[in-house]
């Protein structure tokens, strides 16, 4: 049982919380003499007429006063400006050990703060929403490079919780930023392949983490495994945009000479930069590629004509003979339009096709009455049954 | 709720969200600013009042409160245990009015730094007291100076007991013996009175 000062203890906190001296000497009517005659003189000290404190200056004082000391406290608080101004200090102050510190410091350690406002200060001058978002896709890189760094060396478990915390929030910033410039831009190549390359680094920092015991990261590796998805998803619709110069052509290699590679009767241009993969997705020599292969090919339209360069061939097969130009044995379709076509390409990318093209051998006419693109193989199961 | 979200001092009483202050705490320990200037915002007008009751100045005080935040953000990887944070910001706002004190080349002992300097005429309004509250608040003069110190934190200033443990530097039980040896005396002191005064 409570001595007696915890009850007058207990009952002091009801008397303090506004209940009356009837209500608290009701809890314990064993002690009620003796607490009645000690509860009086409290009540009346509560009771005593008080004054109201002044509200104090906040934000305003400090951002004003540029008092050496304060200035760290300035940047300390939600004071955007202040922050930034730390954070320019930190650039000019560049070469000086604390900002070079500052720079190589990862997550839970005490500089890593001021590395942050350096970036927010960065982003804060972007000149446009694209730049921003590129510069967003470069810290999260940084982020999982920390992280990775962290789950490396032999860190404690609160550093690594720290490192987590701060990839989410940067993907999750990352996500929101792609996503708002995704709305009013369709065709955004790069975004898509950084996406896509943040997103297969964040899945290898899961895979890592999730092989060992970090039950003190439950939480935040839930919160990773979200954004894995999302970035995942998000990639993908961004690959799914319609962009109006990409193409991407399936059928037989009808000729290949120098630099052209005709499918069908339609030829299109190669260059150095042309990438050559089999179907295993392993790179092969552009030597490689004969007539008579089935290819996919991905190609832009060049702006300046209505040539198409490939930037990526996809060797299927080494020989079956098929009908040029448009055929795939993909079973994914997605509906087309009479001028363009929709395939899949790879495990999870989808690329529009056009099929506007130009040729030295010959330019391929489409037929209005001719439908291009894939067959959608109708389902042989019964879609109902009664 | 969104934990990005800073939050403005009174939009919550941190004293009955102890789970959310603890969170915002972990955060600012990772070096999470928004969760420091959530706890900035939810602590400076307390730490303000607490200042400017001991200074009667209120852009001294304002400073010191500045300074009491600036302290405990380069220190916050030192808190032992989160839960006694909120008494560990009063030891360091009490710190700070002692190291004002002592600049001014005022010499004060530590005790009477809460106890002088017109304390009470802060926080009460002296001019709305009635006969018997002033006779009160003389008999609690005669109070000693740890009683004093433990009734006016807890009643007037309305900390809890742990926050008045780390101030005073004790521990919580030896509040609790202090409040309970105050208010019997103060009871006595008024009895007394009340017999001399025939009332």
């Amino acid at each position: 049982m409570a001595n007696f000062e915890d009850i007058l203890d207990l009952a002091l906190t009801e008397l303090k919380k506004g209940s009356s001296m009837d209500e608290v000497l009701s809890k314990w009517p064993q002690h009620r003499q003796e607490l009645e005659a000690l509860l009086s003189p409290v009540q009346t000290f509560l009771s005593l007429p008080r004054k109201k404190a002044p509200t104090p200056a906040m934000q305003r004082k400090y951002i004003s006063m540029p008092v050496k000391h304060r200035v760290w406290f300035a940047w300390v608080h939600i004071s955007r400006f202040a922050s930034v101004s730390m954070a320019t200090l930190l650039l000019i102050a560049g070469a000086s050990t604390t900002a070079y510190a500052a720079m190589q410091s990862l997550p839970g350690q005490t500089l890593f703060s001021l590395k942050k406002s350096a970036e927010q200060m960065q982003l804060h001058f972007a000149s446009s929403d694209a730049e921003r978002t590129a510069m967003q896709m470069n810290i999260t890189k940084k982020r999982l490079a920390e992280a990775q760094q962290v789950f490396s060396i032999n860190s404690s478990p609160q550093q690594q919780l720290a490192a987590l915390n701060e990839l989410n929030s940067q993907s999750d910033a990352t996500l929101q930023d792609v996503k708002n410039i995704t709305k009013s831009d369709n065709s955004n190549p790069p975004i898509a392949a950084s996406l896509k390359d943040i997103n297969s680094q964040q899945q290898a920092l899961l895979n890592k983490i999730q092989s060992k015991d970090n039950s003190q990261q439950g939480n935040a590796i839930k919160q990773l495994k979200q954004i894995v998805a999302a970035t995942n998803e998000q990639a993908t619709i961004i690959a799914l945009k319609p962009d109006p110069n990409s193409v991407v052509i399936s059928g037989v290699v009808s000729h290949i000479d120098g630099k052209l590679i005709a499918i069908g009767e339609t030829s299109y241009l190669t260059s150095t930069s042309t990438i050559y993969k089999d179907a295993a997705n392993n790179d092969i020599k552009p030597a490689e590629l004969s007539e008579g292969q089935t290819i996919t090919l991905f190609g832009n339209k060049n702006a300046s004509s209505t040539k198409i360069t490939a930037q990526e061939i996809l060797v299927l097969d080494t020989g079956a003979v098929q009908s040029a130009s448009t055929t795939t044995s993909t079973p994914f379709i997605v509906p087309t339009s009479s001028a363009t076509s929709t395939k899949k390409t790879d495990g999870d990318q989808f690329k529009k096709t056009t099929s506007t093209e130009s040729s030295s051998f010959s330019e391929p006419t489409i037929p209005d009455n001719q439908a291009v693109g894939t067959f959608i193989p109708e389902d042989p199961s019964p879609q109902y049954v009664p | 709720m969104d934990d990005t979200t800073v939050y403005r001092f009174s939009s919550i009483n941190p004293d009955k969200n102890n789970e959310f202050l603890l969170n915002l705490l972990s955060r600012a320990k990772l070096g999470q600013e928004d969760a420091f200037a959530s706890i900035y915002n939810l602590y400076f007008e307390k730490i303000f009042r607490f200042i400017f009751y001991r200074v009667s100045h209120k852009e001294v005080a304002e400073d010191l409160s500045e300074e009491v935040f600036v302290k405990a953000y380069t220190k916050l990887s030192t808190i032992e245990k989160d839960d006694s944070f909120e008494g560990w910001l009063y030891q360091i706002a009490r710190n700070k009015v002692i190291d004002y004190y002592r600049e001014k080349k005022q010499t004060v002992a530590l005790e009477d730094v809460e106890n002088i300097l017109e304390y009470e005429s802060n926080i009460i309004d002296v001019l709305e007291l009635k006969g018997q509250q002033k006779i009160f608040l003389s008999l609690l003069k005669e109070l000693g100076p740890d009683q004093q110190l433990v009734l006016k934190l807890k009643f007037l200033e309305n900390l809890e007991n742990d926050q008045i443990a780390q101030i005073m530097e004790k521990k919580e039980g030896a509040i609790r013996v202090i409040q309970h040896r105050a208010i019997i005396r103060l009871q006595e002191l008024i009895k007394n009175w009340q017999t001399k005064n025939n009332f």
